[in-house]
């Protein structure tokens, strides 16, 4: 990711380097082709001035006529001044420079030197005029300026192709950098979109794939985890949200499966209750009465009086029966006078304490009874306890619930399955139950339980 | 002695009628709801109501509290039966306006004598 933002920008970077410098070097080309321009135009003029110079002095010496010679008076006074612009835009090439100065000693010369004294000596001896501009010397000038004009021309446009082929490499160079520059972006951008693809969107949304199969109840669902960073990141805490879901359905379906099994069992051993107790009781009190038939007249009122006994000790039987299936007093009374009525069942002495509301929704009650009830009969069972401290207290919404003895301790709340059902029990409601039993310091159940009205 | 019987269970009620009516206390009436008791007592005026603690949908702690309440001034003695244990209910029934407790079991014209006059 850093490599390729790195490249990228030094992609970019290179480019636009190059295409500065192109423009740059294109910028000083047009400024030296302008120059050219111009010292090509004032060499023709002065070349003009010359040409134009040396035709004044021919007409003057055909005529004897003055007013030719306002040509040859015109560059008399125009060729230095010409000269010296000429040799200014040539400075900066000696070999030019030098050429520039020697058409402007050669011009100076044919003016000064040869054309200014032959116009004098005309004047003097107007006969003597027709054969001046004819000489020899003036026309071997003349051939010689324009031969250096020439020269110099030749060269300065030499100098003005090299320069625009060197712009032209220039340019192309540009045009190169920026083709390379943007093809360089575009495969840069398209393999950072890759990665981006790779590295990003397709684990997301296999991620978002694997949340439907979550929400779908597939929680074995699993991501592969293995990418960099965040991403990373992301898929783990996936996993491990799968996995928490799918331990706690497995938590749940157990309890569920306990609750059910618990309930079997109890509706079993209430069958074997009914059936081994106080049915086989009726039965043989049904024969005795059978029996008293045929007693003695003297006899029966003892009997009869027996078979009272064993019903009365059948009717308390089922009593006890009816308790431990469901506790009348709770329903009747609520869950102070239940546990108060415990209280006074138990074997071990209890010291109850109790801040409640007179009434809480039916399954607050039950539980907060069965557990009560539960770990008073395991005190009495186990603990070797001489007093059990019951406390039941109603405060934000909550119902908690500890049961205290000062018995040996040492109970594993994994052994007792009457510990596993208040447990199940307890969570059913959303509550929950803690116990702590170091070994002769007594045992303490704590339970909270949400108490929700209505 | 005139007795109301209330409770629920019309075999019950025969059977202590007869138990009663043998041991010289006279049922004067019986009733199977908290409604039905309250207009029974101001009709009858009995010496003692029984009444079970379990009324099937309804409850006797319920009925002995109406029926005190509607006797006004000297209300009849409310006792309560029932086939549970007396230390379950022994804080309704210390809380209830009934003057005390009896099993079902150990129901006799001697123990509701014995209960009255203790008071």
């Amino acid at each position: 990711m850093v490599v390729a933002s790195g490249l990228l920008v030094l992609l970019v970077g290179a480019a636009f380097t190059v295409l500065l410098v192109a423009i740059a070097d294109l910028r000083a080309a047009e400024q030296h082709a302008q120059q050219s321009e111009e010292v090509l135009v004032v060499a023709n003029r002065l070349e003009r001035f010359v040409v134009d110079a040396e035709a004044g002095l021919r007409g003057y010496a055909v005529t004897a006529d003055d007013s030719y010679l306002d040509l040859w008076r015109t560059a008399q006074s125009a060729v230095p001044q010409q000269s010296a612009v000429l040799a200014g835009l040539a400075a900066d090439n000696p070999g030019q420079l030098a050429r520039a100065q020697r058409i402007a000693q050669a011009a100076k010369s044919y003016l000064v030197d040869y054309s200014a004294p032959a116009i004098a000596a005309a004047r003097k001896d107007p006969a003597a005029v027709a054969w001046v501009p004819v000489t020899a010397e003036g026309k071997q000038r003349v051939d010689a300026l324009r031969a250096e004009f020439d020269a110099f021309v030749t060269t300065e446009q030499g100098l003005e192709a090299g320069q625009q082929s060197h712009s032209d490499v220039t340019a192309r160079r540009a045009i190169l950098a920026a083709v390379l520059g943007s093809a360089g972006s575009v495969v840069l951008v398209a393999l950072f979109g890759g990665y981006l693809s790779r590295a990003i969107v397709r684990p997301v949304r296999r991620a978002a794939v694997m949340a439907g199969r979550l929400a779908d109840g597939d929680l074995g669902a699993r991501l592969a985890e293995g990418g960099a960073g965040e991403v990373g990141l992301l898929e783990r805490s996936f996993n491990s949200m799968a996995g928490s879901l799918q331990d706690s359905r497995a938590d749940l379906a157990a309890s569920r499966a306990r609750l059910v099994t618990a309930a079997d069992q109890a509706r079993r051993r209430i069958e074997r209750d009914l059936h081994d107790g106080v049915q086989q009781r009726l039965v043989s009190l049904v024969l005795e009465l059978r029996a008293a038939e045929s007693a003695d007249q003297a006899d029966i009122g003892a009997r009869i009086a027996e078979v009272a006994d064993g019903l009365r000790d059948a009717t308390d039987e089922l009593r006890e029966l009816s308790r431990g299936i469901h506790p009348s007093i709770l329903s009747e009374g609520g869950l102070r006078p239940a546990l108060r009525a415990l209280a006074r069942r138990s074997a071990v002495p209890v010291e109850f304490g109790a801040d409640v509301a007179d009434r809480l929704p039916d399954q607050v009650e039950v539980a907060a009874y069965y557990v009560v009830s539960e770990a008073l009969a395991n005190t009495a069972k186990h603990a070797e306890a001489t007093i059990v401290h019951v406390d039941v207290r109603l405060a934000d919404g909550l119902l908690g619930l500890s049961v205290r003895d000062d018995g040996i301790g040492g109970a594993t709340p994994s052994r007792g399955s009457g510990l596993i059902g208040l447990t199940d029990r307890v969570q059913a409601l959303g509550g929950t139950i803690s116990i702590t039993s170091p070994r002769g310091e007594g045992t303490t159940v704590e339970v909270t339980l949400p108490v929700r009205e209505g | 002695m005139r007795c109301l019987i209330v409770d629920d269970s019309p075999r019950f009620l025969q059977a202590v009628r007869g138990l009663l009516e043998r041991e010289g206390v006279v049922v004067v009436g019986v009733a199977s709801n908290i409604g039905e008791s309250v207009r029974q007592a101001g009709r009858l005026r009995p010496d003692v109501t029984l009444v079970d603690v379990d009324l099937g949908g309804e409850s006797g702690f319920e009925a002995a509290r109406r029926l005190h309440a509607a006797a006004g001034p000297g209300p009849a003695p409310v006792i309560l039966i029932s086939t549970h244990a007396e230390e379950d209910y022994a804080d309704l029934i210390a809380a209830s306006p009934a003057v005390g407790f009896l099993p079902k079991t150990t129901l006799s014209g001697d123990a509701i004598r014995e209960l009255l006059g203790s008071r």
